[in-house]
């Protein structure tokens, strides 16, 4: 919020203060000024300067060359315009002016003629009117060397200040003011205003507020308000529409409390927020109202954002007051409100009783504060302080309605000492049992080791996209737009898009190589988890330097390191999730791993050849780390058998693989070779056969390798190679 | 037999000498002493020298097979460190062609931020908690002092779900979730992703936030300055930083941390700081009595602090726009492989 540097020196004896020190100060004790600007901006070096002689410029039809005082010397200006005199006063720019359009005056010379400065049009100076016309002429009367920023009212500071949202009293002048008469200690002007009627008028409320104040005024109709009120509302952003709305804007800036002007008919009165008459300067009989409430604003209007914030209780009566007060000082005639209404709840406000150092111990001050140094503190706020022995006992002004309790207090103090008073202590050091990496990190570590960048997805998503995927989510109901209106349940079609947007707009025609993942919470209609997700595309290395296109297996080569970082079964079945390839894609409890379908690929307008991979895994909240156990291993030999078989499609082979570890001294089985074609593949797999307690010979292991063979024919249906 | 023994080990001799590599000295070991060997061969004849000369010959025999095994020895080590060199040679590779080797990919600057601060806040005693990401209007609004007319309700642009559930607004929900559960003293920090109905350079609808909550007997403001202070310097090195007074429901007294701005140092016109010298960093301030008394907490007192993990990412690491956060862009991912946590 915008406020006048003058107006506050008008409310307070600032001294010699620079605004720029006055805001720090501001910003130090909680009301923050984001910036500082200059109400004349453009208008630093133009001043007024009277025509003391005017000739035709020799070698120009349109020019003409002048001699100017300014005050403080005479100069030669060589001036284009026409519309001036001999003793006109106009605008001068003296070299060095830059004025508000970003011209530069120099001292220049123009066909041969010196000129120290630029006569101003109106619109040379930022200024509305007159376009079109010439120099701006000031009058005859006017002095001279007199600044114009200073003429216009606008040789003042702005303060941008964001107070609080707890301080509504700050969304005024007075309030500013009294913050900086408290630092300054010193009083704050304008503290009585005139009475006025409090009956007479027969107000119905029915709109919920927690009070208000009406004022019935009759012939308010006087010339104007002084041009310098209009300015200083101006340069704060208000345009009012007429001169007694421009004095209610004032009143509102000054004290915070919004007015509203009604046109009357007669007494009787209905307070239910219809939108009133507009109130012109001609209207016979006026009723000024002031409401306290708080409400969510509708607009961003001046009395919108102290509606919002809250007005303070009591300020109503006040607030008409000063609009009486003020119209009669600039009408220039006595003004009295003839009937009034006001409802108000009371204004007594609670004392706040502490010890005396329980500031300082609660704020952990360098140096203790004693009780009559604290009171000093209070009452400068405005606060009334009684100290009874080692007890205090304050209360708060009427308008501080966020003080209530004793931490309130204290913060008044922090503020009033500031930061620097408050001593640097540690809290005693804690030991506590840290446990080893959460689990999230620990997969994050994985993830990265396997070569696998994080990324951060916004969760949100649009219906359409769950829908392709077959993938449901928890819908936002007031969502962003239509883009983020579910929560995904699965963070793969989110991922998935991110690497469509890395291979589609950033690799142009190399091999692209996108391997992303991310760990975050995803919403289910059963409840949230947190959920690891990857996507992969691309290659990587066969042998040597050469490349090879990534395939299941390094897929699941991924999937399984983390699945037993988690301590999980790595037992995999083939049934793929709704967005999976289904030859392509394997399943587990908690996760899946495989190829996108790529149906949906060409539905994202994928032009590339080769998978687009994911994986999903669900994370425990934690997992406990199993503790393993010693076994004693066999100190004989060990034996090993090849077998190939000619495998049937679809074939699983993890069935071949029980089948010979559930055989006599078998100990390990493991697939060694895999070659499909069309309609049938072979499987070779390597058989170890071994025992704890001596050497096997090959015919100990003669009836498990027929049991096998047998197994594998007849059972699983395979055909045994030679 | 002398005459035999002679040229079989004058040749011998030869062909030792003549071999090039360990191959070729045991052949010829082979050769001359295997089982059918030539000197096995010659020695048959052994046999029908007389005895009085059977002595002589058979030292003269061990003679020569000293000889030549020292010789084969001999040869044999150089033919070694021959075949050595060959096969070093051989096996040699470019070794700065390229590994390998998977390169290994990187956290987000996101997780690797929080992963910094968490690690001061843990070293300060701070344990990990969390709360769910739906979250009850009442815990992120009116426990934590929010109530429905208050204005700051209107500053949190929130989230539906379904009536009475939000999209939390802020990690402070989870403080109120730890009064309840947990009996002072308190020392814990939330880290984690909240949203707000929002988006444009500098806000993003989904963002990050860690808060840190410590309730115990007689916690007093100068606490709250000195775990500020441990926690900045350790995030910018030596820095300036300053608590100014504001306002946060959850908290009163309640405060927002400024550090001087490392890039201007309070000087000059910058873009950073907007030439005020200062940056915001965090909020911060000592629990709201409400917040403690609602939770049937008594006798104690406590601060709490929050601060925005993408503000912090984007300060430590220069990033220009909030937006490059969650794009997935590896251009942008690529460029903190190298950066620790
Ligand atoms: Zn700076």
């Amino acid at each position: 919020m915008r406020y006048s540097w003058n107006w506050l020196c008008e409310l307070v004896d600032v001294g010699s203060i620079h605004p720029e020190e006055a805001a720090d100060r501001l910003t130090r004790r909680g009301l923050e000024v984001e910036s500082i600007t200059y109400a004349g901006a453009g208008l630093e070096d133009v001043v007024t300067a009277r025509i003391l002689e005017k000739v035709r410029h020799p070698d120009s039809d349109r020019l003409h060359l002048c001699q100017v005082d300014d005050g403080a010397s005479v100069r030669s200006i060589v001036c284009g315009a026409q519309n001036m005199k001999v003793g006109d006063v106009v605008p001068l720019a003296r070299a060095g002016a830059i004025l508000p359009g970003g011209m530069q005056i120099q001292e220049s010379t123009i066909r041969g003629y010196r000129s120290m400065g630029m006569l101003c049009s109106r619109q040379e100076l930022g200024l509305l009117g007159d376009d079109g016309v010439g120099l701006w002429i000031l009058g005859e009367d006017q002095a001279i060397g007199v600044g114009v920023a200073l003429m216009l009212y606008r040789d003042d500071w702005i303060l941008d200040i964001a107070s609080p949202a707890n301080r509504a009293d700050c969304l005024s002048h007075l309030g500013i003011a009294r913050e900086l008469a408290s630092h300054l200690r010193c009083d704050v002007a304008l503290a009585r205003v005139p009475a006025m009627p409090t009956e007479g008028l027969d107000v119905h409320v029915t709109l919920p507020i927690r009070g208000c104040a009406l004022a019935l005024f009759e012939d308010l109709s006087f010339c104007e308000v002084p041009s310098w009120v209009l300015a200083r509302l101006e340069i704060l952003g208000l345009k009012p529409r007429s001169n007694i709305e421009a004095v209610s804007l004032y009143v509102m800036l000054e004290c915070g409390q919004p007015l509203s002007l009604y046109a009357a008919e007669d007494t009787v009165f209905e307070l239910n927020g219809v939108e009133p008459t507009i109130v012109t300067d001609d209207t016979k009989r006026v009723i000024a109202e002031a409401i306290d409430r708080r409400i969510k604003p509708q607009e961003r209007t001046e009395a919108a954002i102290r509606f919002e914030r809250g007005t303070i209780p009591f300020a109503q009566v006040w607030a008409l007051g000063r609009f009486q007060e003020l119209v009669g000082l600039w009408s220039g005639k006595h003004v009295q409100a003839l009937k009034g209404y006001v409802l108000a709840p009371s204004m007594k406000r609670e004392p706040i009783a502490f010890q005396v150092a329980t500031i300082t111990e609660f704020l952990g001050l360098k140096v203790p504060l004693t009780g009559p140094v604290l009171k000093e503190y209070f009452e400068r706020l405005g606060f009334l302080c009684t100290l009874e022995g080692e007890s205090i006992l304050v209360t708060p002004p009427w308008y501080r309605m966020d003080v209530t309790h004793f931490q309130d207090c204290a913060e008044e103090i922090f503020r009033v000492v500031g930061f620097e008073a408050v001593a640097n202590t540690l809290p005693q050091p804690c030991y506590r049992h840290h446990r080893s990496a959460p689990v999230i990190e620990q997969v994050q570590n994985m993830m990265v080791a396997l070569g696998f960048y994080e990324t951060c997805t916004l969760a949100f998503c649009s219906h359409e996209l769950l829908s392709l995927y077959g993938v449901d989510g928890v819908p936002v109901l007031n969502p962003l737009s239509e883009e983020h209106a579910v929560l995904s349940s699965d963070m793969v079609p989110l991922l998935v898009k991110q690497l469509l947007m890395n291979v589609n707009h950033h690799f142009g025609q190399s091999s692209p190589q996108v391997r992303l993942f991310e760990v975050r919470r995803i919403f289910t209609a059963e409840g949230e988890y947190e959920e690891l997700a990857f996507v992969a595309y691309g290659t990587q290395y066969a042998d040597a330097l050469e490349m090879r296109p990534i395939d299941f297996f390094d897929i699941k080569h991924v999937m399984n390191e983390v699945l037993g970082l988690l301590h999980k079964s790595q037992h995999y079945g083939a049934e793929a999730p709704s967005y999976g390839h289904p030859g392509l894609s394997a399943t587990f409890e908690g996760g899946a791993v495989g190829a996108i379908h790529p149906r949906i690929l060409k539905t994202l307008k994928w032009k590339r050849v080769g998978q687009v991979w994911y994986g999903r895994v669900r994370l425990p909240a934690h997992v406990e780390e199993p503790v393993a156990h010693f076994v004693q291993w066999s100190e004989f030999p060990s034996i090993e058998r090849d077998f190939s078989f000619m495998v049937p499609k679809g074939f699983v082979s993890e069935r071949l693989v029980q089948a010979a570890l559930a055989l006599p001294y078998v100990v390990k089985c493991r697939i060694f070779d895999m070659y499909q074609r069309e309609e049938e593949a072979s499987l070779a797999v390597r058989v170890t056969f071994c025992d704890q307690t001596r050497s096997l010979q090959d015919k100990d292991i003669e009836a498990s390798v027929a049991q096998f063979i047998q197994v594998s024919q007849s059972v699983l249906q395979l055909q045994l190679r030679d | 037999m002398r005459d035999k023994l002679e040229a079989l080990g004058n040749q011998t001799l030869i062909d030792i000498e003549a071999a090039m590599d360990a191959a070729a000295i045991e052949q010829i070991r082979l050769r001359v002493f295997g089982k059918k060997g030539a000197l096995s061969e010659v020695l048959k004849g052994l046999g029908q020298v007389s005895a009085l000369e059977r002595p002589q010959i058979g030292a003269f025999a061990n003679t020569w097979k000293e000889r030549l095994e020292e010789g084969l020895a001999s040869r044999g080590q150089i033919c070694e460190e021959r075949d050595l060199d060959k096969r070093l040679a051989a096996e040699a590779v470019d070794v700065t062609a390229p590994a390998r080797r998977l390169h290994p990919g990187s956290l987000h600057i996101l997780t690797q931020t929080t992963r910094r601060i968490a690690a001061i806040l843990g070293r300060l005693g701070f344990e990990s908690a969390s709360g769910p990401e739906i979250e009850t209007e009442y815990f992120n609004f009116e426990a934590v002092n929010i109530p429905a007319d208050h204005p700051a309700r209107q500053m949190h642009d929130t989230f539906f779900i379904k009536p009475g559930h939000v999209l939390r607004t802020h990690t402070s929900s989870v403080q109120m979730r730890v009064l309840r559960e947990k009996k002072p003293p308190i020392r814990i920090f939330a880290a984690g992703a909240v949203y707000r109905c929002e988006a444009d350079a500098t806000h993003s609808p989904l963002f990050h936030q860690i808060e840190g909550l410590f309730v115990d007997k007689g916690v007093r403001m100068s606490d709250l300055k000195g775990v500020l202070g441990e926690l900045l310097s350790e995030l910018f090195g030596t820095v300036k930083f300053r608590m100014r007074p504001s306002y946060f429901p959850f908290v009163e007294p309640g405060a927002e941390v400024d550090i001087e701005c490392f890039k201007c140092r309070g000087v000059g016109h910058c873009q950073l700081c907007r030439s005020s010298g200062w940056i915001e960093v965090l909020g911060c301030g000592m629990v709201h009595p409400f917040l403690l008394t609602s939770a049937g907490v008594t006798d104690v007192t406590g601060f709490a602090l929050g601060l925005g993990v993408e503000r912090m990412a984007m300060l430590l690491h220069e990033v220009n726009d909030i937006r490059h956060m969650f794009q997935g862009d590896m251009r942008f991912l690529q460029l903190f492989r190298f950066r620790g946590y």
